[in-house]
């Protein structure tokens, strides 16, 4: 079925639900893409593995009672729907009700802004920048073990219909990875990466290969080199100078996971009681953002129906605002923040982040650095975690660079953890840069329920403890 | 069983002129899902997919290119297009040439379903029994209380045909339980600790009982300070220390070997061995996709080779690289299939000896923020975020700080306990006391 047929279709099936429940929604989500690899030994070229299905969600008053299929043919789909219906029964009466709003009228349909549709690029393009790439980073010699250019594209388009809203959005979500290994004389690996991505087309082949691009080749080239010959980083509280994908992480899982309301109604998060209280320093705003242009989180409308905004999570160093899904704002009497997501059609909307990030600041990176005494450097985000109930922290960055007296000594340190309590952190910040950037990655709850989202921001100056 | 899909896939495939060999799985799955905040319900959802994957492999120019694709039911009339499309992907990649497995005579008889959970209805009252039984254990606690409990009870049929010949059907279960445990002591403070953990078979979840542990754990939580820096030996419950397998499966790769991505070498040490401290136990370290209810348990692997055990190190060397037949064909060596549960020997002392400190205090981490050693290099670093250093003092509740170093020369200097401990993929020593790492407070 087309999106045309199901915008038609999905609210027969919402009437199914209504006529027995008291709110009924259905979603449409089909997930494809294409993945194209290249290194120096093999070349791999897949679509990426369909994951189309609907979604019927039904509020009986209590909870939401949920059926997901792949079956997306009109006939196939109502007999469906009408069976699961017939098998649903309204609960006795236990508890506080949950009354769902469904929103005020609207239909729309949005599809993702791209100069260049990755739909109108052959195969054999895409595959020929690809493999050039490639041999530009297989060229560079010096103990190159391997190259890896690794590309994904990913296309999604969702329809939502309740009783009174029908939604279409297209998404389009492009990811460039280059990977180098390097080996030493004694059989040694080491490595580093480049990420380049978003919501956006193929432009993004010309961003990468431009000059003006951030992170060249040959500077990923340096990094992997000198890891080779890096020792651990002695454990202590440092200066740091935080890249924008470590800054952003910082944001995502201190006052991101922190502030997800299911957390809040599950009473695990202790940002709850900070609500309108200083948790920063003025110049420390943050933000979570689905409509923030070309980041890799991006969308029109969550997968609950309501519309994308952005939210201001800590205002002028304030924590004034968490992010939302439909389940936790009816239960806590809020207001929707559009931030109900899926890891995909047969798994629960929970309350996600989109693209999170602090808002630039004044201060210039060249300044920043300048003005470090004994600190590091961090940047190339390996994993965060969360610990909304404790407010701790960890992130792992692949590598820090020290930095003496305003210069970098060119010394790095492999396998980089910060770890405090996030309150510690925020106060710590002393300075905002005035630079601005978000990164692509994928987020989960926990250690499961994986949505794409960016984190960024400016360059950060805290103070961290590090091991 | 409804063949008529899968028969008009076949024929498309071996009727295409560009398609030499295929590959092709039909999954049809089951999730019957329960979600809890506190004691009651937040939602209720079951799940039925069914999806058809192909990989084609089309022979051009001396070589052999390979694509992916996928349909839903009712997508069937995209086939022709789809591989067509398929085809030329292919076209456009160029490999050495590799074989596919080709079909077994037989397929090992392997234990992977759980009768209990085998369908939606059963499962769905089996889920309302396990949160029954949560919510009976956790009243008896004192100071605790649940705050969110998931639950994940998957049936899963996989029909896998090749173009080898290869004809066969597996089935398995999964059950999964996600649950968080607050405590609160007299002055309101609050501490909460985390499980999440699968199995085969539901009767194997036991969230009750798991349950019932972090309530200890979420108490100790509330007093648990940080630790100091300090050189200690640092011992890991099993469960604690699976990630480190996640690294050795990366590092012995017939795959990665091919791609000159893994130093190691057939008949070599893992990692250099320290000259200092021990005597360390030997690593030695199977998988065996045998294992009765093993999570990886299976009759097959994606691309039809049987399952199996195989040594992939023995006393610290590496034995083979694990290689499906691809990589196999590539690298001259036996394919040996994806894989599969781990088992470690176990060592020669009791797990309490392990646990007993000597000169030097023992820091046991029951749990890491998240530990996420680094495939290539072998590095990791992870906060605690529980757990207790033991010295002849006592043992007292720790967290934050972190314990970091490497995987592989961690596992070629580390103490096993001779007691065994059966996990969803694993079955090996139930505690390992591992030195040379570094913990900072």
């Amino acid at each position: 079925m087309n999106s045309s047929e199901l915008q038609a279709l999905l609210p027969e099936v919402v009437a199914l639900i209504e006529a027995k429940m008291p709110y009924g929604a259905a979603l449409a989500m089909q997930s494809g893409g294409l993945s194209i690899r290249v290194d120096n030994r093999e070349q791999q070229a897949s679509r990426n593995p369909e994951s189309s299905g609907v979604v019927l969600t039904a509020a009986n008053g209590y909870y939401l009672e949920e059926y997901a299929t792949t079956t997306l043919d009109r006939a196939g789909l109502l007999a469906e729907a009408r069976a699961w219906v017939a098998g649903l029964v309204l609960p006795p009466p236990a508890g506080p009700p949950l009354a769902i709003d469904p929103g005020p009228p609207l239909r729309g349909s949005w599809t993702t802004p791209m100069q260049i549709d990755p739909a109108t690029m052959s195969l054999q393009d895409k595959f020929a920048r690809f493999t050039a790439r490639q041999a530009q980073a297989k060229a560079l010699g010096g103990r190159v073990a391997n190259a890896t250019v690794a590309y994904n594209e990913s296309v999604q388009e969702t329809v939502f219909a309740n009783q009174s809203r029908v939604l279409h959005q297209n998404l389009t979500r492009l990811r460039l990875t280059t990977t180098l290994l390097v080996r030493d004389a004694a059989g040694n690996i080491q490595y580093d990466w480049d990420t380049a991505g978003g919501s956006l087309g193929c432009e993004l082949f010309d961003q990468v290969d431009s000059p003006a691009y951030p992170r060249s080749l040959a500077a990923l080239h340096e990094s992997a080199l000198a890891l080779l010959t890096a020792a651990r980083i002695e454990p202590g509280v440092y200066d740091c100078i935080c890249a924008p994908d470590v800054s952003g992480t910082v944001a995502h899982e201190s006052f991101g996971h922190g502030v997800e309301t299911d957390i809040f109604l599950k009473e695990r998060a202790l940002a709850a009681d900070y609500l309108g209280q200083r948790m920063a320093g003025a110049e420390v705003n943050m933000f979570d953002d689905p409509t923030l242009p070309g980041a890799y989180g991006s969308y029109f409308f969550d997968d609950e129906g309501t519309l994308a905004r952005p939210v201001v999570i800590i205002d002028d160093g304030v924590f004034v605002s968490g992010i939302s899904d439909l389940y936790s704002a009816a239960r806590l009497g809020i207001a929707r923040t559009g931030n109900g997501r899926r890891e995909s059609f047969d798994r629960k909307a929970y309350a996600r982040m989109s693209n999170t990030y602090f808002r630039a600041g004044s201060t210039p990176l060249a300044a920043m650095i300048a003005g470090v005494d004994h600190g590091i450097y961090l940047s190339q985000l390996s994993s965060g975690m969360e610990d909304p109930k404790n407010w701790g922290i960890q992130l792992v960055m692949h590598y820090g660079r020290e930095i003496r007296h305003g210069q970098f000594t060119g010394r790095v340190f492999p396998q980089v953890g910060m770890t405090g309590s996030v309150p510690e952190v925020l106060a710590g910040i002393s300075q905002v840069g005035s630079d601005f950037a978000v990164d692509t990655g994928f987020c989960g709850k926990g250690h499961k329920e994986w949505v794409r989202i960016s984190s960024g921001g400016p360059h950060l100056r805290l103070r961290a403890r590090l091991s | 069983m409804e063949t008529a899909a899968l028969d008009r896939i076949q024929q498309a495939l071996e009727a295409h002129p560009g398609v030499q060999d295929w590959t092709l799985r039909e999954t049809q799955q089951d999730s019957t899902q329960l979600y809890l905040i506190k004691t009651e319900p937040e939602a209720v959802r079951l799940a039925h997919t069914m999806r058809y994957d192909l990989d084609i492999y089309h022979d051009h120019d001396g070589g052999r290119g390979a694509a992916g694709i996928s349909l839903q039911p009712g997508e069937l009339g995209l086939l022709a297009a789809r591989l067509d499309e398929a085809v030329y992907l292919a076209g456009l990649t160029h490999n050495p040439p590799y074989t596919l497995p080709p079909a077994a005579a037989t397929y090992p008889a392997i234990e992977s379903w759980d009768a209990a959970i085998g369908t939606p209805a059963a499962a769905a009252q089996v889920a309302r029994d396990l949160a029954a039984e949560v919510r009976v254990a956790l009243a008896d606690e004192t100071g605790v209380r649940l705050s969110s409990m998931e639950l994940f009870l998957d049936s899963a049929t996989i029909v896998l045909r090749t173009s080898t010949g290869v004809a066969a059907t597996r089935q398995g279960t999964r059950a999964e339980c996600e649950l968080v445990v607050t405590s609160h002591d007299a002055a309101g403070a609050e501490s909460e600790a985390h499980d999440l953990w699968t199995r085969r078979r539901a009767a194997d979840l036991d969230p009750a009982g798991r349950a019932v542990r972090q309530a200890g754990y979420a108490r100790d939580s509330l007093r648990a300070t940080l630790p100091p820096a300090e050189a200690a030996l640092v011992v890991l419950p099993a469960e604690t220390m699976l990630p480190f397998f996640e690294a050795v499966a990366f590092r012995s790769s017939a795959g990665a070997r091919y791609r000159d991505a893994t130093p190691w070498q057939v008949g070599a040490p893992i990692a250099e061995r320290s000259a200092e401290g021990g005597p360390f136990d030997r690593l030695d370290l199977a998988s065996d996709a045998t294992l009765p209810y093993g999570l990886e348990t299976r009759a097959f692997d994606d691309g039809g080779l049987p399952a199996r055990r195989f040594s992939l190190i023995s006393d610290g060397r590496l034995q083979r690289y694990w290689a499906g037949q691809r990589y196999a064909d590539y690298l001259g060596i036996e394919a040996t299939g994806g894989v599969a549960n781990w088992v470690p020997a176990p060592g020669l002392r009791a797990a309490a000896a392990l646990l007993q400190p000597g000169d030097r205090p023992l820091i046991e981490v029951v749990t890491f923020s998240w530990l996420n050693p680094d495939d290539i290099t072998g590095e990791f670093v992870g906060e605690i975020r529980l757990g207790y250093r033991i010295t002849r003092d006592g043992r007292v509740p720790i967290k934050g700080g972190a314990v970091s170093g490497n995987v592989f020369a961690a596992l070629l200097h580390a103490q096993f306990s001779r007691e065994t401990v059966r996990l969803g993929n694993y079955e090996g020593p139930a505690v390992c006391r591992f030195h040379g790492l570094d913990v900072a407070g």
